[in-house]
């Protein structure tokens, strides 16, 4: 599904320039659930961002689906993107002004779902995320592990072939951070790729294959068999 | 139509939650909205002038052109027979009319008599050339017959009160006194038609001038035909003149004929003798531009509100691109939000502006009707400028915050975009630089006219009266008044003129040089008595003035002024003595035995115009009488009871030369209230876009606020860290303005012959105003983060 090859990307300043990936290369097949680890700073979420086509890189290439979007213009990305990512955040990043609701019908929208088609599909989702009790609520007025659950309903309610996660837990405490980890899998299992950021180990238990990064490279790709003996 | 639902729903849950902010742009768009509203009200008032009139398209005022001492002056008035003659001579025009000039008469009911101003004689055919309407008569007839009078609405019920007038019979007193016959009632005419009679009376009633082709003081109008061509018309017109208005070899030419659209009267002022004074074109560009500076201030404050804002909402922006909205969405998310702004403003506005229209009138002297929304350009007006406000205010904002890249966003990484600020900077410093100009323009206005108020003039203004006589009396009835007048204890002198400053009743005619009509010069005709320099206060220049010791004084002397003088050529004051001039056309000659100094009759606008002083003979228009300063009210009724031992017909009447000399300056004096009105909504929008601006920035430097406090900051040094940026701007604000605004005044008193010069204090009060004004704003915000407890700040993040 994902193959990036020699991928790398620089952040200039006035005074240094940092090489935040370094000729990464890795292939992410449909249906894998694959973390990414490494020290702060090693480029994770740079790496995530591009993968995710929120960035785009400065050099290397990028095939998703088949097709290479190295090059893809933000409209384009934008169009790939809203149709097969969604995605999780650490800070979940809800907009504050609607509702739980609201904030998980926002990509229907984007995509000019009708209206009546929207009502069952969010709230087929709610249920799901337990969280429909809640549907009239503001994001503050909900607990972080809530907030995360409206988070990922919001980036599997277009049925994305990938989602991509953030330290999706890095918030959370360890039975909300659990849960949402169970959702992950769940969503997993029933055929969605899913690329995760975390810190802990204990969380890219979840994941069948880890790719470690240091300063921008890739170390060591282990998967779970290895990992858990 | 999700999105746009998607978007309303947003949009107003974000005005509601940051209340703040969307108070400070719902006043400023809502006052600037309504201003624009009140000036397009004013402009469409004035530019549809006379169109009340249904044949308005065919009517045609006629006027002359006539060269005065070297130029040429344009004048709206012509003799009572060139009309009738011009009908006889082209069939292509329909009907002519003539208008006196307007008239003060006494009308008597009974023993009940008022003066009563706006009266016109007038040709029958005016009803047949203007839409006048009468609610009750017959137009086709009603001034056919010399003895009749149709009143306006007001004086029938002052008369008649509900009673049916027609056929009533009131007495009035013209030359002598006739008895009238009501013939018609007029409904109500529109504010802005340039004529708006009080009360009609037949031409036929008019003894004087009535064929005297030289005679100019009639407003004459034809209706003419659908093939009218009016450049081919007046082209026909030199030759009229010169078969009906011939003229001796040697004599100045007879002024030429030209005619004027009904329709472009009220603008064109530059055309002297009016029949109602005209509006100016200048005025309503300058408003126009006042308003438009108002909105725009109002404008920016949206603008910038709305992108120092953008920290706030960058989380929202970042969140929707990732999720998948494109960025024209995003615009139009934004776009609506700030047009959903204009549409509620423009309904604050509506309210406004019934709420304000009774001031304006009053300010701007117009009577516009409040109903708003029944007045279809003005609505469509309003609808378009909404919109164009909306987006302009919008666009900037809407296009900064959707160019964000979404990882940017999320990363918050948007703080400080130099663009943004130096934008936002600017913007402040043309708002402020606005409001400046606006102060200067304010105390330059304000200054001159404080100038004029003080000027000498080279008589004295302060208690004198004028009273009027209304040719009632003959000049020995009139020195008889005055001598009864000067026994009494408050009266220190007395004269009496055919004209007094700031009156009316000015004769202006050619003055030759006796036996040499080709030297000659346009001057005002001054007909006194004995008293007048002395009651005046008026300064010989040299010979002397008039003087009982002469008898051949009242019959075969003058004086001229200073500008008489130099009009003749003559190099000094003594030449002018004992020179002889004609200035009647009785053919009698006088001999100027002295020259006053200058004085000025007129308004301060023009230099002092050439006069000559002769002792009347026939008709005085004034009794003029300086009176002691003390105990005026006495004075005053015991002139009221001498009056009416004299006549008990005639109301007393009387007014105070100075107040009068003032009213000259109206369209001045209004400017100067509407600049100053201007000038405080302009600072007001402006001090309002700095206190949200203020607000903001405060907010952002909330931690750098508390930490530099716990290190050992002092409030008064955070103060001044806070409003030291802000207080720069207005500098470099005053810098802008200063030039731009002594440009723009200096042009304006250019339009007076005599002006202040814009003195530098102006500008220095100008800055020290901005920067109070600034100072007082920034500085609540400062203030307040700077002695609020530095914990809160820190826990802020
Ligand atoms: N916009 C940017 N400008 C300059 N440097 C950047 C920018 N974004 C990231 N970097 C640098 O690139 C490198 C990789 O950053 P990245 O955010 O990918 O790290 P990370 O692995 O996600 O770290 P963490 O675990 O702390 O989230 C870091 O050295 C960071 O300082
Ligand atoms: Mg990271």
């Amino acid at each position: 599904m994902i193959k990036i090859e020699n991928l790398e990307k620089v952040y200039r300043t006035e005074e240094v320039e940092t090489k935040a990936l370094n000729k990464v290369s890795l292939e992410v097949n449909e249906g894998e659930f694959v973390a990414i680890m490494g020290p702060s700073g090693c480029g994770k979420s740079t790496l995530l961002n591009i993968l995710g086509l929120l960035d785009e890189p400065d050099g290397g290439s990028f095939k998703f689906l088949g097709t290479e979007i190295a090059k893809f213009n933000e409209r384009n990305r934008a169009d790939l993107r809203k149709r097969n990512i969604g995605f999780v955040f650490q800070s979940f990043n809800l907009i504050d002004e609607l509702t739980v609701f609201e904030n998980v019908e926002l990509p229907l929208i984007y995509l000019g779902v009708g209206a009546s088609e929207r009502k069952e599909k969010v709230e087929k989702v709610l249920e799901k995320m337990q969280i429909m009790h809640r549907r009239n609520h503001f994001p503050q007025q909900l607990s972080g592990g809530q907030q995360q659950r409206v988070a990922v309903a919001r980036a599997v309610i277009n049925n994305p072939k990938l989602i991509l996660a953030d330290e999706p837990t890095g918030n959370l405490d360890s039975a909300n951070g659990n849960e949402v980890m169970e959702l992950l899998t769940e969503l997993n299992e029933a055929g969605t790729t899913v690329i995760m950021v975390t810190h802990s180990e204990h969380d890219a238990r979840y994941a069948h294959r880890v790719i470690r990064l240091l300063d921008g490279e890739v170390v060591m790709e282990n998967v779970r068999e290895q990992f858990t003996v | 139509m999700v999105m746009l639902k998607n978007y309303f729903k947003i949009a107003v849950r974000n005005l509601v939650r940051h209340k703040g902010y969307t108070l400070i742009n719902l006043v400023g768009l809502a006052v600037g909205i309504a201003c624009c509203t009140l000036i397009m009200l004013f402009v469409q008032d004035e530019l549809n002038f006379d169109k009340n009139h249904r044949q308005a398209a065919n009517i045609y005022r006629l006027t002359i052109e006539i060269m005065e001492n070297g130029r040429i002056d344009k004048a709206a008035v012509t003799s009572p027979p060139i009309a009738p003659e011009l009908k006889r001579n082209f069939p292509e025009i329909k009907a002519v009319v003539r208008f006196s000039n307007n008239t003060r008469n006494l009308i008597r009911k009974e023993s009940t008599g008022m003066y009563a101003d706006q009266g016109f004689f007038v040709d029958s055919t005016v009803f047949r050339v203007f839409t006048f309407p009468l609610t009750v008569g017959n137009p086709r007839t009603a001034l056919v017959e010399p003895h009749s009078i149709v009143l306006s609405q007001e004086l029938a019920k002052q008369y008649f009160g509900n009673a049916n007038p027609i056929g009533k019979v009131l007495e009035i007193e013209l030359d002598s006194i006739y008895q009238v016959k009501v013939t018609g009632v007029l409904a109500a005419i529109p504010e802005n038609s340039h004529i708006r009679p009080n009360y009609l009376i037949p031409f036929d009633l008019l003894k004087n001038n009535r064929n005297n082709w030289w005679a100019f003081g009639f407003h004459s109008y034809m209706l003419v035909d659908d093939h009218f061509n009016p450049e081919k018309f007046e082209s026909k017109l030199p030759a009229f003149v010169k078969k009906y208005m011939p003229v001796p070899a040697g004599s100045p030419p007879p002024p030429s004929l030209h005619v004027q659209p009904l329709l472009n009267v009220h603008l064109d002022n530059d055309i002297s003798s009016q029949i109602s004074p005209p509006g100016d074109l200048k005025y309503i560009y300058l408003f126009s531009v006042l308003a438009l500076f108002i909105i725009l201030l109002a404008c920016i404050n949206f603008m910038n509100l709305a992108t120092a804002r953008s920290q706030n909402r960058s989380k929202e922006v970042g969140v929707r691109k990732v999720i998948g909205a494109t960025r024209q969405q995003l615009i139009g998310q934004f776009l609506s939000e700030s047009i959903l702004l204009g549409v509620v403003s423009l309904v604050i506005a509506i309210g406004l502006v019934y709420f304000s229209l009774p001031a304006f009138n009053e300010l701007s002297g117009k009577v516009i009707p409040g109903q708003l929304l029944k007045n279809g350009p003005v609505v469509v007006g309003l609808s378009m400028l909404t919109v164009v406000v909306g987006l302009a205010a919008g666009l900037y904002p809407a296009f900064f915050l959707s160019a964000f890249k979404p990882i940017q966003v999320l990363k918050g990484q948007l703080s400080t975009t130099t663009k943004g600020v130096v934008l936002r900077k600017g913007l402040v410093v043309l708002q402020f630089a606005i409001s400046i100009g606006l102060i200067v323009g304010t105390a330059v206005v304000y200054n001159q006219m404080e100038y004029i108020q003080n000027k000498r003039l080279g008589f004295t203004k302060e208690q004198l009266i004028s009273i009027p006589l209304n040719g009632q009396f003959g000049v020995a009835k009139a020195n008889t008044i005055k001598n009864e007048f000067l026994r009494l204890p408050g009266v220190v002198a007395g004269t009496v003129a055919n004209t007094m400053p700031g009156n009316r009743g000015w004769w202006r005619t050619i003055i030759n040089l006796a036996q040499n009509p080709g030297n000659n010069a346009v001057g005002f005709v001054f007909e006194t008595d004995f008293d007048y320099f002395s009651t005046m206060d008026i300064q010989l220049a040299d010979g002397r003035a008039f003087d009982t010791k002469f008898p051949k004084d009242s019959t075969q002397a003058v004086l001229i002024n200073e500008a008489m003088v130099k009009a003749f050529g003559w190099t000094s004051t003594k030449e002018a003595l004992e020179k002889h001039l004609e200035y009647n056309d009785n053919g009698l000659d006088f001999k100027v035995v002295g020259v006053v100094k200058d004085f000025n009759f007129q308004t301060l606008h023009a230099k002092v115009e050439p006069a000559i002083f002769a002792i009347a003979r026939n008709n005085v228009g004034y009794l003029v009488l300086r009176i002691s300063p003390d105990q005026v009210a006495q004075t005053l009724s015991a002139l009221q009871q001498k009056w009416n031992e004299f006549d008990d017909r005639h109301p007393f009447e009387y007014s105070f030369v100075d107040e009068n000399l003032n009213n000259l300056y109206q369209t001045e004096m209004r400017l100067g209230k509407i600049f100053s009105v201007f000038t405080a909504l302009a600072i007001f929008i402006a001090c309002l876009g700095l206190f949200g601006l203020a607000s903001f920035t405060t907010e952002q430097r909330t931690k750098e606020i508390g930490i530099r406090k716990v290190l050992g900051a002092s409030v008064g040094g955070i103060v001044a860290m806070l409003s030291k940026d802000f207080l720069k701007l207005v500098l470099l604000a005053n810098v802008i303005a200063w030039p731009l605004a002594w440009y723009g005044m200096n042009q304006w008193l250019q339009g007076f012959e005599y002006r202040t010069a814009i003195s530098w204090w102006i500008f220095g009060l100008s800055a020290f105003i901005a920067l109070l004004i600034a100072l007082f704003t920034v500085s609540f915000h400062a203030i307040k983060a700077a002695i609020s407890n530095p914990v809160n700040a820190l826990r802020s993040e």
